[in-house]
C-alpha cells in the first residue's frame, strides 16, 4: 500500500505570552492508502494538535509531514486552503453544521467546491438522512446532525477523512451508527480514515492504533484482525 | 473592578464604539454650529432692527409732497413715518458702459426716527454735497475706496459723486434689487445714501418723496392701517404697500433663518438615531456575548441594577465624549459658517462663539440619546435568571425565508448565494437598522447634490429657455410701445426688441387676495417665453390672465376661473378676468397678459416699461452705450451677467455638497462597520468551519460580500424615494414668492449616490475581511459551541 501521510520529528509549540507549552514533541508515523487508524491518549496528550496539522488546520514549528510526497510545512496559505479543499474531510466532535443551511445544502456547499464530489442527496441517503435532506440543524438530533457533518466531509470524496473524537457527544447507539458509516466509507471506498478518541473500545475496529503520550508516540499497535461496530463493545 | 472590564471592554470593541462617537460627533457638530449661528443671526438682527429703528410698513408711490409722512403719523396705530426719494440710476464705468445700478436712496438725517443707516467707515455726507456713502459688499465688490469717484447717470447726464463713506440699513441686509436677482451681486447693484436736498434738487422733485417707511405703535398689526395708508397715498400712484413681513430683504432672512432652523432640528437627529441604532445593537450583541459573565456576577450578588448601571457606563462614556468633541467642533465650524454667512447678509455683529451652553446641551442630548439606546439594549439582563444566564444562549435556528417561495430562481442559486440571502434575513431587527442607516447616509448624498441639480436647473429654464433677451432697459415710467421698440431696433447691433410692461396689481379671487406685478408681453414673445410643464410654448390670449402654479395656489384658483385685476396705478378700476392657463415657475409670482390689453386696462395707450433686446455677437458694448442714453432709461439689466452671477455663486458653494458627501458616507460607513462587526462575531464558528471545509478567505468574503450587496440594493431603493421626500421637504420648506426650488435629480446624482454608497460598503467590507484574515480557526473551533 501506498503511504498517505508520513510525519518526523513533528513538533508543535504554542507560545502564550510568556508560557510556553510543548504539544508536539517529535511524532513519527506513518499511515498508508486505506487504512483505519485511531489515535488514543490521554487528555492533553497533543491528539487534536496532531489532526489539526494533519488537516491543514495548523503548522508545526519544526519537523515535517509530508502528504503523497507534498511536505504540507512548507506549504502557502493558499496551498494548505487547497489541501484542505481536496484532501481532507474533517469532522468534529461538535458538529459544526451552517446553522441557516438545511442538511441537504450543508452537503452541497462542499460539493459545489470540490472537483469530483459524491452527490449530495445520496450520501445523505447513504447516512439515512434522505428522507430529512430538507431540515434544518436546530430541527435534528445531535447524532442526526453529526451523520449530516459527516455526509458533509464524505461528499467531497476526501482522500483522508479526520474525525476528532466523533462520537464524544453522542450516547451508544448513535455512537456506533455513526462510526458504522466512517467505517463503511474506509471500506467500501477505499479511503484513509483516522479517529481520535477516549473510547479504547473503538480502537478494535482499526487497522492500527498510535497511543500518544504527553506529545510523543508511546506505542504503535497492529490489528490484524480489525472487528466491525456492531461488535464492538463499549 | 467593573470599571476596569468596562474600559477592557470599549477597548476590544474600539473600532464600533469609535464609528458610534464618530457619527455623534458629526451630528453634534451640526447640531451647534447651526444652533450657534441661527441664534446670531436672530439675535443681531433684532438688534439691529430695534436699534436702527427697521420700518414695519413700506410704501412706494410715484410722487407724492414731503407732507404726507406727517399725514401718515396721524393715522392711528402709525407711530412715525419717514417719507424719502428712492431712486435707481446707473454707474457709469471707465469704458463708458453702465453695467452697476445703484439705488440711491434719501435721508434726512442720520437720526431719522425710521429706517436709519449704520455708518460703518468714513463721515457722513453734508446736507446738498454730491456726496455718497455705499454699502461695504459694494465698495469691496468693485474695487472703490474712500474718496473714489462714483459717476452716476441721472436723468441721461453724468453726475460725479464722491464716496464719503460705508454705511449698512437693516432695510438692505440681503441686498438684492428685486426682480429675479435671487443672490447679492456688488457688481450689479449696489445701495447708497445720499442727502434728501441733493436727490430731490438732481431729480427736480424738491419738496415731493416717493417713498414712505412707517413704523407702527405697539399692539398695531399692519393690516390694522393698511386701509388707511393706502387712502392717503390715493392719488400719490401708490406701487407698493408692504409690511415687513413681506420686505424684500427681510422675507428673504426669514426664509434663511426657518431654513437654519429646519436643518438645525432635522439634520443631527439622523445623526443621533444612528449613533443610538449603532449603540444599541452593539450593546445588545456585548450583553448576548457576556451571558455568562452577567450570570457569574448575579451569582456573586450583584443586582440588576448594579449590572444595568455597569453596562450603561458604555453608552455614558460614548455620548459624554461624542458630545463634547461634537460640541467643540461645532463651536469652531460656527466660526467658519459666520464668515460663509457674512459674504451674503450685511448684518453686524452675526458671528460665531464658543458656546458653553450649546455644548453642554449637546452633550446631554448626547447623554441621552445613548443611555436609552443602551437601557434598550440591555434591559434584557434583569430577565435573565444567574441559572440561565451562565448557560448559552439557544443556538441559532434556520428558517425559510420568504424568497424561497419563488422555487425556480432560488432552486438556481448556489448553495453559497443562498446562505448569504438568508444571513440577510437572519436577524431581521439589526438588518432594517442597517438598510434604514444606509438608506438614509444615501438619501443625504442625493439630497446634497439634488439642491444644486435643481438649482441649476432653474438657471436654466429661467436664463436659457425663459428668458431669453441679452440686455433689458428698465424705463422710468411708462413710455409708447411702438416708439420706444422701435427705437431700440434702430440701435446698430439690436438683433431684435420685445416690449414688456410691468404693472403692480392686487389680485382677488374669493377672500384670497395678492399683490404682485402683471407683466404684459407681446403675443408673440419670442424674448420672454411663457413655457408649459412639457416645454411648450404658451400663446397669450386677448383676453384672459395667464398666473403661475404658486400664484394659482395662493389665491386657490383653477383654469376658467375668474379673478379680480385691480392695478395699483392709472385708472385703478378692478375688472374681471379669466384665468387661462396656469404654468410652472421658479422664480415670481407671476401674473401675464397680453401687452396691449394690459394697456388697455390701464385705459390708456399701448405702453411698454422695458424693452427686451436680442443683441447681434460682439456689439454688447456699444449697443449698452447706445441704449443707456435713453433720457428715461432707470437701468439696463444683463441677462448673461446675472446668469453667470447666480451660476458662481453655486459653484462656490457646491463646496457644501462635499461637506455633507463626507458626513454621509461617515454616517454609511459606521453603520455598516458595526453591524458587519457585530454579525462577524456571531459568526465567527461558522466562517471558521468554511475555512475548515476548504474555502479560502476570499470566497468567504465573496460570501460576505453578497449580503452587502443584498443590503446595500434593499438601501438604495428604499433611498430612492427617501430622497425625494427630503428635497420635497427642502423645497416646501425654502419656497418663497421670490424663488421656489425645482425638483430634479439627475440620474448622476443618483449615480453618484450608488457610488458613494457602494464604496463605503466596501470600506467597511474591507475592514471585516482584515478580520476574518486574523481569525483562527483552531481558536475558534476550539471553543465550544
Ligand atoms: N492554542 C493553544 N495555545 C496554547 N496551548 C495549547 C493550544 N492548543 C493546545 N494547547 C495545549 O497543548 C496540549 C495538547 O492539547 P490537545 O488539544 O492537542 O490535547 P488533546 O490530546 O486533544 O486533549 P483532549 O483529549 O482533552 O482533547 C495541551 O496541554 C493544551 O493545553
Ligand atoms: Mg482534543
Amino acid at each position: 500500500m501506498e503511504t498517505v501521510l508520513r510525519t518526523s520529528n513533528l513538533k508543535r509549540t504554542f507560545f502564550n505570552g510568556n508560557v510556553t507549552v510543548q504539544a508536539l514533541k517529535g511524532i513519527d508515523l506513518e499511515v498508508s492508502e486505506g487504512d483505519f487508524v485511531v489515535i488514543l491518549g490521554p487528555s492533553g496528550s497533543g491528539k487534536s494538535t496532531l489532526l489539526n496539522i494533519i488537516g491543514g488546520m495548523d503548522v508545526p514549528t519544526d519537523g515535517e509531514i509530508i502528504y503523497r510526497g507534498r511536505p504540507l510545512q512548507n506549504m502557502s496559505k493558499h496551498e494548505l486552503t487547497l489541501y484542505r479543499r481536496k484532501a481532507v474531510g474533517f469532522i468534529f466532535q461538535f458538529y459544526n453544521l451552517m446553522p441557516n443551511l438545511t442538511a441537504y445544502e450543508n452537503v452541497s456547499l462542499v460539493s459545489e467546491i470540490t472537483d469530483h464530489p459524491l452527490d449530495p442527496l445520496k450520501v445523505l441517503e447513504e447516512v439515512g438522512l434522505g428522507a430529512r435532506s430538507d431540515h434544518f440543524p436546530s430541527q435534528l438530533s445531535g447524532g442526526e446532525q453529526q451523520r449530516v457533518a459527516i455526509a458533509r466531509a464524505v461528499a467531497k470524496n476526501p482522500d483522508i477523512l479526520l474525525c476528532d473524537e466523533p462520537t464524544g457527544a453522542l450516547d451508544l447507539e448513535t455512537g456506533k451508527q455513526v462510526l458504522q458509516y466512517l467505517h463503511k466509507f474506509n471500506r467500501e471506498m477505499k479511503r484513509t480514515l483516522i479517529v481520535i478518541t477516549h473510547n479504547a473500545a473503538i480502537s478494535r475496529m482499526a487497522d492500527k492504533v498510535i497511543h500518544i503520550k504527553d506529545g510523543r508516540v508511546a506505542m504503535v499497535e497492529h490489528n490484524s484482525q480489525p472487528v466491525t461496530a456492531e461488535e464492538v463493545t463499549w | 473592578m467593573l470599571r476596569r472590564k468596562l474600559w477592557r471592554d470599549l477597548k476590544a470593541n474600539y473600532g464600533a464604539y469609535l464609528a458610534c462617537a464618530g457619527v455623534l460627533v458629526i451630528g453634534l457638530m451640526l447640531y451647534v454650529s447651526l444652533s450657534v449661528i441661527l441664534e446670531s443671526l436672530t439675535d443681531s438682527r433684532d438688534d439691529y432692527y430695534q436699534k436702527y429703528r427697521f420700518g414695519d410698513g413700506f410704501a412706494r408711490f410715484v410722487q407724492g409732497p414731503a407732507g404726507l409722512a406727517r399725514d401718515l403719523e396721524d393715522i392711528e396705530g402709525i407711530e412715525r413715518a419717514v417719507g424719502r426719494l428712492v431712486q435707481e440710476v446707473m454707474v457709469n464705468n471707465a469704458l463708458g458702459e453702465a453695467t452697476t445700478t445703484v439705488r440711491l436712496v434719501s435721508f434726512d438725517s442720520p437720526d431719522q426716527p425710521v429706517n436709519r443707516f449704520r455708518l460703518e467707515s468714513g463721515r457722513i455726507p453734508a446736507d446738498g454735497s454730491r456726496e455718497v456713502l455705499v454699502s461695504p459688499a459694494f465698495l469691496k465688490g468693485n474695487e472703490y475706496h474712500l474718496g473714489d469717484n462714483l459717476p452716476l447717470v441721472i436723468l441721461g447726464r453724468e453726475v460725479n459723486f464722491k464716496i464719503s463713506g460705508t454705511a449698512n440699513s437693516p432695510e438692505y441686509i440681503y441686498e438684492i434689487p428685486g426682480g429675479n436677482a435671487l443672490a447679492p451681486d456688488p457688481k450689479a447693484f449696489g445701495v447708497a445714501f445720499v442727502s434728501y436736498s441733493t436727490i430731490s434738487s438732481l431729480f427736480n422733485m424738491q419738496g415731493s418723496v416717493n417713498d414712505i417707511s412707517f413704523i407702527l405703535s405697539q399692539d398695531t398689526e399692519f393690516k390694522d392701517v393698511k386701509k388707511a395708508v393706502e387712502r392717503q397715498l390715493q392719488g400719490c400712484g401708490l406701487t407698493g404697500l408692504v409690511s415687513r413681513e413681506d420686505q424684500l430683504s427681510h422675507s428673504m432672512l426669514t426664509q434663511e433663518l426657518l431654513g437654519l432652523k429646519g436643518s438645525a432640528s432635522t439634520t443631527p437627529i439622523i445623526f443621533l438615531v444612528v449613533a443610538s441604532a449603532i449603540l444599541y445593537i452593539t450593546l445588545r450583541r456585548m450583553i448576548e456575548q457576556q451571558r455568562g459573565q452577567i450570570g457569574l456576577l448575579k451569582a456573586f450578588g450583584f443586582s440588576d441594577r448594579e449590572i444595568i448601571i455597569h453596562y450603561l457606563g458604555y453608552p455614558l462614556i460614548i455620548g459624554g465624549f461624542g458630545g463634547f468633541a461634537g460640541g467643540l467642533a461645532g463651536s469652531w465650524f460656527s466660526f467658519q459658517l459666520a464668515i460663509l454667512y457674512q459674504q451674503f447678509y450685511n448684518i453686524p455683529g452675526l458671528q460665531g462663539k464658543i458656546s458653553p451652553g450649546y455644548i453642554g446641551a449637546a452633550t446631554l442630548l448626547s447623554i441621552a440619546f445613548g443611555v436609552i439606546a443602551g437601557y434598550q439594549g440591555c434591559k434584557r439582563v434583569t430577565k435573565l435568571s444567574p441559572a440561565e444566564a451562565m448557560r448559552p444562549p439557544a443556538p441559532l435556528a434556520g428558517r425559510r425565508i420568504i424568497i424561497e417561495k419563488f422555487g425556480i430562481l432560488w432552486s438556481n442559486l448556489s448553495t453559497r448565494v443562498r446562505m448569504a440571502v438568508r444571513n440577510v434575513f437572519r436577524n431581521r431587527q439589526r438588518t432594517a437598522i442597517a438598510i434604514l442607516g444606509v438608506a438614509c447616509a444615501f438619501s443625504m448624498m442625493v439630497t446634497a447634490r439634488g439642491m444644486f441639480d435643481s438649482t441649476f436647473y432653474l438657471i436654466d429654464f429661467q436664463y436659457n429657455r425663459v428668458e431669453l433677451y441679452d440686455l433689458k432697459t428698465v424705463l422710468r415710467g411708462y413710455a409708447d410701445k411702438i416708439s420706444i421698440v422701435s427705437g431700440a431696433e434702430h440701435v446698430d447691433g439690436v438683433a431684435k426688441a420685445e416690449p414688456l410692461l410691468e404693472v403692480p396689481v392686487t389680485l382677488n379671487y374669493r377672500w384670497h387676495k395678492k399683490d404682485t406685478v402683471l407683466t404684459g408681453l407681446s403675443d408673440q414673445s419670442s424674448l420672454y417665453r411663457l413655457l408649459t410643464q412639457d416645454n411648450e410654448h404658451v400663446t397669450l390670449p386677448r383676453n384672459g390672465i395667464v398666473i403661475s402654479t404658486q400664484l394659482a395656489e395662493l389665491l386657490d384658483v383653477t383654469q376658467g376661473d375668474k379673478i379680480t385685476v385691480k392695478p395699483m396705478v392709472g385708472d385703478l378700476k378692478e375688472q374681471h378676468i379669466p384665468v387661462k392657463r396656469i404654468i410652472p415657475q421658479y422664480v415670481g409670482m407671476g401674473a401675464y397678459m397680453d401687452i396691449d390689453s394690459l394697456s388697455a386696462l390701464l385705459k390708456s395707450s399701448p405702453v411698454a416699461s422695458s424693452v427686451m433686446v436680442k443683441v447681434e455677437k460682439d456689439k454688447f458694448s456699444e449697443v449698452r452705450k447706445q441704449l443707456q442714453k435713453g433720457a428715461n432709461v432707470a437701468a439696463i439689466q444683463d441677462k448673461t451677467k446675472q446668469k453667470a452671477q447666480f451660476e458662481d455663486l453655486m459653484e462656490t458653494s457646491m463646496a457644501s455638497q462635499y461637506v455633507l458627501l463626507f458626513f454621509s458616507f461617515v454616517l454609511g460607513f459606521a453603520i455598516v462597520y458595526n453591524v458587519n462587526i457585530i454579525s462577524l462575531s456571531e459568526r465567527e464558528r461558522e466562517l471558521a468551519t468554511l475555512m475548515v471545509i476548504g474555502m479560502s478567505e476570499r470566497e468567504i468574503g465573496r460570501i460576505l460580500l453578497i449580503e452587502q450587496g443584498l443590503l446595500g440594493s434593499a438601501a438604495v431603493l428604499l433611498g430612492i424615494p427617501l430622497s425625494y421626500s427630503m428635497l420635497y421637504g427642502i423645497a416646501k420648506a425654502t419656497a418663497t414668492e421670490i424663488y421656489n426650488m425645482p425638483m430634479v435629480v439627475k440620474p448622476e446624482t443618483f449615480a453618484v449616490a450608488a457610488a458613494g454608497t457602494v464604496i463605503f460598503l466596501l470600506a467597511a467590507h474591507w475592514k471585516i475581511t482584515r478580520k476574518i484574515k486574523k481569525l483562527s480557526m483552531l481558536d475558534v473551533l476550539k471553543q465550544q459551541e
